[in-house]
């Protein structure tokens, strides 16, 4: 009866995730024809390709860089915003509900919003190129579309770190706040010595969400901002993935960095299920 | 909170200003821009100030595009996926927390071991999967020699193939089993006393009669929660769609709006209906959000997602 019951979600589980992953994996030590019959083993070979290309390392430089940068500044931001809002001011159910809006733009639209936002001639940053000509154009300089990717990826996270942050802040007992504050410590000093250090495992789970996030939902952000350009500048790994894969028709190359990914999305998700086992009280 | 500080006040009221502006900032940007003609964008640049063109420019893009049926689109797969999550993740969770079976630890690692394989990094083989859905049981059949068994003894040749791209199945369904949904249930069941499940058994109802008029109406606020998030993410999908789909047709409106975007012929993007286009795309999911944020905040903190 039980399993009757979980048939279904199993059978599709199968098929899509595990059958795919299999899949991947076979192709990743198979030298494959795109979309044909046909295929010889090969061994570690495709890695050893992979492995041995410049472009293995930009990308994975590339990839490091866009998630370090994107993830500590939503954290930063999301961490200022809990904060004031969570200092009982006139009005903060208005600034906290607005703060969740971003939450309904997708990666994609949005790329198609700063697309525009970028623009060296028309967006905000033609003010800057009229003072200084060809200060600002990330449409040729990589470390600009690089920046302006991590700006945007940061945007999309922020609402979700908030509401985590804001949850986390109201779990802090009023009490320890209030002898805090006879003993003299300002709300500074309390945010510091106090709240902080009671809500850093919530961020911490925050980052490891954010960092699976960058790893996998930065894509549609990706393909229509940059295409990882110019220049492979953001050529991160899950748009190399796809881009070898579908573009480039390079199914076991594209499969052995799918798998390369995987190994660092079970690292990352063993350390968020510590958090959940430890945290929300689940059980393994 | 607890002493008034008018300097701390102003500071903190300045931050939450600028944090109002980096939030719907772009999206009042958008709305501007959306709203006057690509004339004044080129000359003058960004506008920062709506102008009197919105109905025109939203109308010239529903010219251009068939943005009505894409909306459709995307409502039909998110409502598609948002039913089928709640549906296998409650009935998946019932089946693990009231039943005692061998299979528990089975189901359970089963699920979690979906957490590791998010779709970016199956997309081609899964792609391949939604091109003919029983790839995998024709290559099991063959690699055991068992359809050559078959063949022999029924005389006949198993050759199943269902074509799953540009259908509304293909755009929902892989979507829809969830790790993260079937544990939040678990643990909502979990917290469900013991009581409740044996006076049902007491009154004579099954399982299957416990499930629909006891744990179902006690999971509303769940599945609320759940369905909320699931919608607006579903919503805002891009790469299952991009792939899946190569009809104009069965577009979703992120999709579409993607699209917009002029090929890397050198052409210059019309911008304003560019910008009109993304409100297409993200004005749906906003209203969701504005009408259930209560819903909304619990899925967000629940799901982690």
């Amino acid at each position: 009866m039980p399993l009757a019951l979980a048939a279904p979600q199993l059978l599709i589980v199968f098929l899509f995730f595990f059958w795919p992953a299999w899949k991947a994996i076979w192709w990743s030590f198979h030298l494959v024809r795109p979309f044909g019959n046909g295929s010889v083993f090969v061994g570690a070979e495709n890695y050893l390709r992979i492995l041995g290309d410049e472009s293995f390392y930009s990308s994975l430089q590339a990839t490091v860089i866009f998630t370090a940068g994107s993830v500590l500044l939503a954290i930063f931001i999301a961490l200022l915003l809990a904060g004031c809002v969570q200092l009982n001011l006139r009005g903060r159910k208005i600034f906290r509900h607005f703060f969740i809006w971003p939450y309904a733009v997708a990666g994609a639209a949005l790329g198609v919003m700063l697309k525009f936002f970028i623009n060296p001639v028309l967006g905000p940053m033609a003010v800057v190129n009229s003072l200084w000509p060809g200060l600002w154009d990330p449409h040729l300089n990589g470390s600009e579309a690089m920046l302006a990717l991590i700006f945007a990826f940061a945007w999309t996270q922020v609402p979700f770190n908030f509401v985590v942050f804001v949850a986390a802040l109201q779990t802090v007992p009023d009490d320890y706040l209030a002898a805090a504050a006879i003993d003299g410590a300002g709300p500074v000093r309390r945010f510091f010595d106090i709240q902080l250090p009671l809500i850093a495992p919530f961020a911490f789970f925050a980052a490891v969400i954010n960092v699976i996030e960058a790893f996998t939902h930065s894509f549609g952000l990706v393909d229509t901002l940059t295409q990882g350009g110019p220049g492979g500048a953001t050529n991160i790994l899950v748009y190399k993935i796809f881009s070898d894969g579908f573009v480039g028709l390079d199914l076991s190359g594209s499969s052995a960095l799918s798998v390369i990914m995987m190994l660092c999305i079970v690292v990352l998700t063993a350390l968020q299920f510590h958090f959940f086992s430890d945290r929300m009280g689940y059980e393994r | 909170m607890i002493e008034r500080r008018p300097l701390l006040t102003a500071f903190a009221y300045a931050i939450l200003i600028l944090g109002l502006i980096f939030a719907i900032g772009p999206l009042y940007l958008v709305l501007c821009s959306a709203s006057v003609s690509n004339q004044q964008l080129l000359s003058n640049g960004i506008a920062l100030l709506p102008g009197p063109q919105l109905i025109d420019n939203l109308q010239a893009v529903a010219r251009r595009t068939d943005i009505g049926r894409q909306l459709f689109n995307s409502l039909m797969v998110s409502s598609l996926v948002v039913i089928g999550k709640l549906a296998l993740s409650s009935i998946t969770a019932f089946a693990v927390v009231y039943f005692r079976s061998p299979f528990r630890p089975l189901i359970f690692w089963t699920l979690f071991a979906t957490l590791l394989l998010p779709l970016e990094v199956r997309i081609i083989p899964t792609y391949a999967v939604a091109s003919d859905l029983f790839e995998p049981l024709k290559t099991i059949l063959q690699s055991t020699g068992l359809d050559t068994l078959i063949a022999s003894v029924a005389g006949i040749r198993i050759e199943p193939s269902l074509n799953l791209l540009n259908t509304y199945s293909g755009l929902s369904l892989p979507l829809i089993a969830s790790a993260t949904g079937t544990f939040l249930f678990r643990q909502f069941y979990q917290t469900i006393p013991p009581e409740l499940s044996e006076a049902a058994l007491m009154d004579g109802a099954g399982p299957i009669r416990f499930f629909i008029d006891i744990l179902l109406p006690l999971s509303k606020t769940n599945f609320a929660a759940l369905g909320t998030i699931v919608f607006i993410s579903t919503w805002k999908d891009y790469m299952w769609p991009l792939v899946v789909t190569s009809q104009e047709n069965m577009r979703t409106v992120v999709l579409g709006m993607a699209t917009f975007l002029p090929t890397e012929s050198g052409q210059w993007p019309e911008w304003n209906l560019l910008m009109a286009a993304a409100l297409f795309a993200f004005i749906p999911p906003m209203i969701v959000i504005a009408l259930m944020q209560r819903w909304f905040v619990k899925g967000l903190i629940g799901v982690g997602k």
